[in-house]
């Protein structure tokens, strides 16, 4: 090979070293813009609210008789718990949804009233919830036969069985919710909303509702958006 | 002449890759650069506070009566509520926003007497607010009539129930607001505001207002902007 050709071949090679740096010189260029896009996001909530109606109730009903006899007068307190049972199966509650649970007696200690106040407690388990809340609406018409009922707010449980069907489609409301805050966010920034950088779902929750047999099902999902331009 | 060949072609590689080198430093600053500037924020807090009306209330109204005998309490507790629900539908409001609820009884023994203390209670949930805050000032024209309701001023709920619908303007005007605050940075440290790095949407907060019915929505968004120069 002549000494020019060597020659040659070297410049060449040189320019082809010189060339290949300008060759990574964009491509460094172009990863440092794509790692300092990446930072910028924005971080919104979507929250998804739905009311459903219990599809279960428990509760105790309590039916109190004074008598002052307890062995000899028990016909007066087994008619009323009768009568109020009676009541119950007449709302259209089931006989295998109404128990009783215990019979008690409070007596007053003073000598000069010998008085024992009898209490039956009947406890009701059922899925017609809206013909309970029907039954204790109307308690006053046996209170007008002059028995006397008793049923605590606070000791009447709701129940919701059908969770499980309504969340992909609670999720998804959230979701949709995020998204609409996230383009408020990028419209107002005249920015464009990117794909998602980070979603986490919060977890459900029941709480009260509007009305005792109402139950109010949230989720809030908090989402980060990618921010371009 | 071999030996010189060699010497130049090694002296034109070297310096081929010390250019190219040179251009991939050069190049590595500059990124740098960009990256240590990209870390040029202002963060700042935009907030939107909105006062609401209720739209809509909860009011329960309890009533009792003291008798030995317990059909005697019920019915003149009947009598009182037919009056007191003509006179809630006087009032403007609809009978069907009033629902009765399941009435107390407590068997008190003093005096040689063991008499039942009887409570009935009505619960009206209702978005007629002017109505039922004029129904609460003139409840006490029922006394004339015998009839003494309690409202216990903590059972009385105001509710607001229309959040989805101002909360992209309220997110807009948080965002408006950051963006003010971030000029003002901006201007004070003699650089420009860029473009939003980071932005976080922040929880909405609804608290009781200065009265009873009035609300405030309240939201604070962090925002985070580059700052140019």
């Amino acid at each position: 090979m002549s000494n020019l050709v060597k020659l040659l071949l070297g410049l060449i090679v040189a320019v082809l070293i010189i060339s290949v740096s300008y060759l990574i010189k964009p491509i460094l260029f172009e990863v440092s813009n794509k790692l300092m896009e990446s930072e910028r996001f924005v971080t919104v909530r979507g929250v998804a609210e739905r009311e459903v109606m219990a599809n279960h109730i428990l509760f105790e009903l309590k039916v109190s008789t004074l008598v002052d006899d307890i062995i000899n007068e028990s016909s007066k307190y087994e008619q009323n718990c009768q009568k109020a049972q009676a009541f119950m199966l007449a709302k259209g509650i089931g006989a295998q949804d109404i128990a009783m649970r215990s019979l008690e007696v409070f007596t007053n200690r003073r000598k000069d009233i010998p008085k024992n106040l009898v209490t039956c407690n009947l406890v009701v388990s059922t899925s017609k919830v809206l013909k309970a809340r029907e039954l204790l609406s109307s308690l006053d018409s046996l209170v007008k036969e002059g028995i006397s009922v008793k049923v605590y707010e606070y000791q009447i449980a709701y129940g919701y069985t059908k969770l499980n069907d309504i969340k992909p489609s609670m999720v998804e409301e959230a979701n949709k919710n995020a998204k609409d805050a996230a383009l408020v966010f990028a419209k107002h920034s005249n920015a464009t909303l990117g794909k998602i950088k980070q979603a986490r779902q919060g977890l459900f929750s029941m709480q009260d509702g509007r009305r005792p047999e109402l139950i109010k099902v949230r989720v809030v999902t908090q989402v980060d958006y990618y921010l371009k331009n | 002449m071999r030996s010189l060949t060699i010497i130049i072609s090694a002296i034109i590689l070297g310096a081929a890759i010390l250019v190219s080198v040179n251009t991939l430093r050069i190049e590595s600053n500059v990124i740098t650069g960009r990256f240590i500037d990209s870390g040029r924020v202002v963060t700042v807090k935009g907030l939107a506070e909105k006062e609401v009306l209720a739209d809509r209330v909860y009011l329960p109204l309890e009533f009792s009566w003291v008798d030995e005998d317990l059909k005697k309490a019920a019915q003149i507790l009947d009598e009182h509520q037919q009056k007191i629900i003509a006179f809630i539908k006087d009032k403007g409001i609809l009978a069907s926003d009033i629902k009765a609820d399941m009435p107390r009884i407590y068997e008190v023994t003093y005096d040689g007497k063991t008499r039942y203390n009887v409570t009935y209670r009505l619960v009206l949930d209702s978005t007629k607010i002017k109505e039922v805050k004029a129904l609460i000032d003139n409840l006490s024209s029922l006394v004339k009539e015998g009839i003494f309701l309690q409202t216990t001023t903590y059972g009385i709920n105001f509710k607001y129930t229309k959040l989805n619908d101002i909360k992209p303007q309220m997110i807009e005007e948080a965002t408006a607001n950051a963006r003010e605050v971030a000029l003002k940075f901006a201007q004070d440290s003699g650089s420009s505001l860029g473009k939003i790095k980071n932005a976080s949407q922040g929880q909405f907060s609804i608290t009781n207002g200065s009265t009873p019915e009035v609300k405030i929505v309240r939201i604070v968004s962090t925002v985070q902007y580059y700052l140019n120069d």
